[in-house]
């Protein structure tokens, strides 16, 4: 329950889940922290429990044996038979003064050797009979001592307690010495210090600084002096040289007296209470309480953990108690080292989150700096808006472009409202239909070139933009980023590289037209020259006959139908700078005008024809294509330049990957099929910096020329959306080849009324292995207006590898027969190998007789004599695709 | 980071390396005599460096050397000049032993015989005492009372010293009292009113009544000055013994026990210093 509260309030005072993860863990490391220090804690108290009461015991056997020691010392001297008469006569009062001598030296020789300090024999009455000084003799004992010698006169060997004896205290062992009848005689008495049997085991037993043991009589006085006498004569509890044995009672002061400073600390001394060792330590409890490890005070009023026992025979308590502090140093020890790692830890994350932070926010402002820069150093104008389209920012490029000279006329207000209200006619621009309001609300980039802005003067101008949403860390749009720039110039360009264009286009033909013209002169004068020449010989030849001169008219109508040959051709070429579109047969069309070719050609140039039959059909304009076609020859020729030469004019279809395309000259070309028509020739070529500049206009090598032709035939490949190659060798030739996108198949067969009553369509994908790329291109484009899928190959060997990997997915092949590097035959065997039903169409320019004669038998699916129409491959494919499905059946 | 966890790790060290200390101890045997200055200045050594105990045992001069070639002692105390014998011994073992302060042997007497007027006796009527010829007090013009004649143990560097001045016959116990230490002398001193005996001029207070030596009818006191210059004649030198390859610790001990800082101890303990 506590948690969502620490974390509601952490999230308002903006920690989020980072500050509620840290307190967490530092709550979970306090916690843990405290139970370990607790349970140490324990262990060390309990240990000093333990220590206390083993000291406690040993101290208590330690007394009882040494007392032990001191009966038994002195049992055997009075056992001895010269001390036992010495001491029956003294005690009988019949000693001599020898006796007496002699007794006390052997006594004297038997203690003080041990330690004793002093010896009395005393009689029943406790008077002394005998001491160490003649002057003792029938004095009386110390008061302190006479319970004691009351009690073992009874018969019982006894320690007394320390008594004050002439201003020392002592003890004494009290033997009894009996007669023969066990009635007691009198008493020998030893005399030692304290220090020497209690004081000497309660000191063995000190250690550590505040360790120790004493012993109180029933009143509480201490019978051992303590180890604090130094600090109790300080505080005022003894005076000084003072003993603490007798003279202390063990009474709580109920306060620290070592830390007490005002004179009243020992007021009410005497009412004061025992301490709570002493107090329990007494016979007379009933229950038996034994130690303390809470802490109480001792007689320094120091709070002390403490052990004790009675001890019967001596009857005194034996009390063994150790400083709180001391008993508990080492866990403050390690509590204050725990304590300080603590902190420690957190200064240190505290420390390394601020480096971190101040660090982040100096990488945060340098990027920000760096953003800001780039963005107003671009040219480009950008602008922020949110999900509701109102402005966030703009750059200086924007502001500029619109006319602004202060962001805050745009931040915060809506966009579209003020700059992109109105179409460029003026009406006005609904925002839901703004792309880039749709950009915000579809999610997706937009990208626009015919749209005005609207400047703050009511200007407009025309736009490019580009519109991106923008995504926060959950996906969803906080806004978009708008980049614009102001296309009028290009526009403006665009339009002057048109109208250039144009004119260029125009000059162009007027120029080839000079050209043409002074061929078709020449060609003109020639067939007139002919009628001419035929009409003077048949008015001459007129009386020789009819049939003389009927060769002379054929031989005019002949040259006229030449002539209007050539008009019709001219008026083809002329074709009125109109641009009309058609489909067109570029092998038909280039062998339409070949007599006009060559009209305008050297008599020394030989022109090649290589044309492929039956080749797709493209969308273009006639009379432009020619005048590339013109174009081209012509600057063949001049590149022959007079000498004997070769131009090689050639069609065909081909595939044209990108890769290929790239190389070309053209716009936006894709890859698919083209048809193209090459022009190559074996003049002087070209170098390469005239590559580079042969489409500029007005460039020319020519000593006549305009430096027009090229640009037109650029212009009118752009303008059909074809490609250009070049390919010039300085020395060997040039070879130009024109590449025109085909009409679609369907279109071309929509043209075909006949074909379009057989509606069979396949499916599938086939295989097309042939090595013309025009032959197999064409059955390709066929293939594929009938539904197949088609692959392509140029070889057997190809061919056997593409349908190794997908002949689960080819449904037939249509194979040429003969190919370099595998053939028909052989890769028809292979296949099989693979799939035995391989659907195997066979096409191949020689009749079906001669080219099936090696597959007799071998399950060849059909044929297909070339040329292939689409009816004969349609066929084909039809029957053989029935017939394996029938057998499959 | 790096500099937080070395601040630590220092910490730590030091918090534990101060909790660990080897405990050193260096036990001294031998003259009860020597022993009484040991004792304090082991005492005070204890206060000034911590970590080092010091262990003091008595069993008189003739204990020191055995204890120290048994490797039962650290340290070994003489109360005399080593015989022969423990100097071939000490050779053997390296042991090194130097003087450490100066005494007397000097004879004492129970209070009441001092008050009777026993002050100065001469070397001829101690050689009676102690050969057992005198036995009342009466025969020095004391009270009438036997004397308590009381002696050291064989081994004992005081009687060493004090026979070897006397230099005559002692007779033996029960006549003679014979005590372990020069304590337990002192004790019977100060308890009997008949007794006599020797002591080291250390042992002597305002309880132990010394008296003079009457030596050709002039009585010589034992001080400072009558030791130092020889005139009172019992002077000897009190020792201690050690192996030279003994710990540092206990060469520092040694060094401490003849040093300056020593010199107040060796006072209390009431020896002469050796200069």
């Amino acid at each position: 329950m506590v948690f969502p509260q620490i974390y509601s309030r952490l999230k308002k005072n903006n920690l989020g889940i980072r500050g509620f993860l840290i307190s967490i863990l530092v709550w979970v490391s306090v916690i843990a922290a405290w139970g370990s220090l607790h349970f140490i804690k324990q262990q060390i108290v309990g240990y000093t429990q333990n220590q206390l009461q083993a000291i406690n015991n040993m101290v208590l056997s330690t007394l009882d044996k040494q007392s032990e020691g001191m009966f038994d010392v002195i049992g055997v001297s009075m056992r001895d038979v010269e001390n036992a008469r010495l001491l029956s006569a003294v005690m009988d009062k019949r000693a001599s003064k020898a006796d007496r001598f002699a007794l006390r030296e052997r006594l004297s020789q038997s203690f003080f050797s041990l330690g004793f300090r002093d010896i009395f024999v005393l009689g029943t009455d406790g008077r002394i009979l005998l001491g160490m000084q003649q002057k003792y003799t029938g004095k009386t004992v110390s008061a302190g001592v006479l319970p004691f010698v009351q009690k073992a006169l009874k018969g019982e060997h006894i320690i007394s307690h320390p008594f004050l004896r002439q201003g020392r205290i002592r003890m004494w062992v009290l033997e009894p010495f009996k007669d023969l009848n066990g009635a007691v005689k009198g008493l020998v008495c030893l005399e030692f210090s304290v220090g020497d049997h209690f004081g000497a085991v309660t000191k063995r037993a000190q250690y550590g600084s505040s360790v120790e043991v004493y012993l109180t009589d029933e009143q509480g006085r201490l019978l051992t002096s303590s180890r604090f006498d130094n600090q109790l004569v300080k505080i005022g509890l003894l005076q000084k040289g003072q003993s603490s044995v007798l003279n202390l009672q063990a009474r709580d002061p109920g306060r620290n007296l070592l830390q007490a400073e005002d004179g009243q600390a020992l007021s009410g001394r005497k009412d004061w209470p025992l301490t709570y060792a002493v107090a329990h330590a007494l016979p007379s409890r009933d229950a038996m309480i034994h130690q303390n490890m809470q802490g109480y005070r001792d007689y320094r009023g120091v709070v002390v953990y403490g052990f004790w026992q009675w001890d019967a025979l001596h009857h005194l308590a034996v009390i063994s108690e150790i400083d709180e502090q001391e008993a508990l140093a080492s866990y403050f020890h390690l509590r204050n080292l725990l304590v300080g790692l603590l902190l420690l830890l957190l200064i240190t994350g505290w420390v390394l989150g601020n480096i971190y932070r101040h660090r982040r926010m100096q990488i945060e402002s340098e990027s920000e700096q760096l953003r800001n820069m780039l963005m107003e150093s671009t040219v480009e104008a950008i602008c922020g808006v949110d999900s509701n389209s109102v402005c966030t920012f703009i750059n200086v490029a924007g502001m500029q472009m619109l006319g602004y000279e202060s962001s805050d006329e745009l931040v915060g207000h809506k966009l579209h409202n003020i700059v992109h209200h109105s179409y460029a006619d003026g009406t006005p621009y609904p925002e839901e239909d703004c792309l880039i309001f749709q950009c915000i609300r579809n999610k997706t980039g937009v990208h626009c070139k015919d749209e005005v802005f609207w400047c703050k003067d009511g200007s407009s101008f025309p736009v490019e933009y580009r519109a991106q949403p923008v995504f926060n860390e959950q996906g969803t749009v906080i806004g978009g980023v708008v980049t614009f720039l102001d296309i009028s110039k290009m526009k403006q360009a665009e339009e002057d590289n048109l109208r250039l264009e144009k004119q260029i286009q125009h000059t162009q033909r007027l120029e080839s037209m000079g050209v043409l013209a002074g061929g078709i002169a020449h060609d003109f004068n020639n067939i007139l020259a002919v009628i001419l020449g035929n009409a003077s010989l048949a008015r001459m030849q007129l009386s020789e006959g009819p049939h003389v001169v009927e060769a002379k008219l054929d031989s005019i109508e002949e040259s006229c139908d030449r002539a209007s040959i050539l008009c019709r051709q001219m008026l083809a070429y002329s074709g009125k700078g109109k641009f009309v579109v058609k489909a067109v047969n570029l092998s038909l069309m280039v062998e339409e005008i070949t007599h006009l070719l060559e009209v305008s050609l050297d008599k020394s140039v030989v022109v090649k024809y290589q044309l492929q039959e039956d080749i797709m059909l493209v969308e273009a304009d006639e009379a432009q294509i020619q005048q590339v076609l013109m174009n081209l020859v012509t600057n063949a020729n001049d590149a022959i330049g007079g000498k004997s030469g070769v131009i090689s004019v050639s069609t065909g279809l081909m595939y044209a990957e990108a890769d290929y395309l790239l190389d070309c000259y053209g716009k936006n070309l894709i890859p698919g099929r083209y048809v193209w028509v090459e022009v190559s020739d074996t003049g002087c070529g070209m170098d390469k910096k005239t590559i580079e500049k042969m489409f500029d206009p007005f460039f020319t090598t020519k000593f006549t020329g305009r430096g027009l032709g090229m640009s037109a035939v650029l212009g009118i490949v752009h303008s059909h959306n074809g490609a250009l190659k070049v390919y010039s060798e300085l020395g060997r030739g040039t070879t130009f080849k024109l590449l025109l996108p085909t009409m679609n198949v369907d279109a071309e067969m929509a043209d075909d009324a006949s074909l379009s009553v057989d509606d069979w369509q396949g499916s599938g994908c086939v295989l097309v292995v042939d090595d013309e790329d025009t032959v197999r291109e064409t059955a390709r484009s066929l293939l594929e207006a009938m539904g197949f899928e088609t692959i392509a190959a140029s070889d057997g060997l190809l061919a056997l590898e593409i349908y190794r990997k997908q002949h689960d997915s080819i449904v037939a092949v249509l194979m040429d027969l003969t190919m370099p590097h595998m053939g028909g035959e052989e890769c028809f065997r292979e296949m099989r190998r693979i799939n035995p039903d391989v659907r195997v169409v066979l096409t191949s320019g020689y009749n079906e007789q001669d080219a099936i004669q090696h597959f007799v038998g071998k399950h060849l699916a059909g044929f297909v004599q070339k040329p292939a129409t689409l009816e004969k491959l349609k066929a084909a494919l039809r029957e053989a695709l029935a017939r394996e499905e029938g057998s499959h059946a | 980071m790096r500099k937080a966890i070395f601040i630590a790790c220092c910490l730590v060290s030091v918090v534990f390396a101060s909790q660990v200390s080897e405990a050193q101890s260096i036990r001294v045997v031998g003259s009860t005599t020597v022993k009484v200055f040991v004792d304090l200045a082991a005492k005070q050594y204890d206060v000034v460096n911590s970590g080092v105990q010091v262990f003091v045992r008595g069993g008189g001069s003739g204990a020191a050397i055995p204890a120290l070639q048994a490797g039962q002692a650290d340290i070994g105390m003489l109360s005399r000049q080593p015989t022969a014998e423990e100097i071939a011994i000490m050779k053997k073992m390296d042991v090194q032993y130097l003087r450490v302060a100066m005494d007397a042997v000097v004879i004492a007497v129970s209070g009441v015989i001092y008050n009777a007027g026993i002050h100065a006796l001469a070397h001829d009527k101690l050689v009676d005492i102690w050969g057992g010829k005198l036995r009342n007090w009466q025969a020095l013009g004391g009270p009438d009372r036997p004397i308590l004649v009381v002696s050291r143990e064989n081994g004992s560097g005081t009687k060493n010293t004090f026979m070897k001045w006397l230099n005559a016959e002692q007779s033996e116990r029960p006549f003679l009292l014979v005590m372990p230490s020069n304590l337990y002398t002192c004790n019977l001193l100060s308890a009997s009113d008949q007794a006599i005996a020797y002591l080291p001029f250390g042992a002597v207070n305002e309880h132990m009544h010394a008296i003079a030596l009457l030596i050709n009818s002039k009585a010589i006191a034992p001080n400072e000055e009558s030791i130092r210059s020889g005139g009172y004649p019992m002077r000897r030198f009190l020792y201690v013994a050690f192996n030279r390859d003994a710990p540092k610790y206990v060469h520092d001990f040694v060094q401490y026990l003849t040093s300056k800082q020593a010199l107040p101890i060796l006072r209390k303990a009431g020896y002469l210093p050796i200069k």
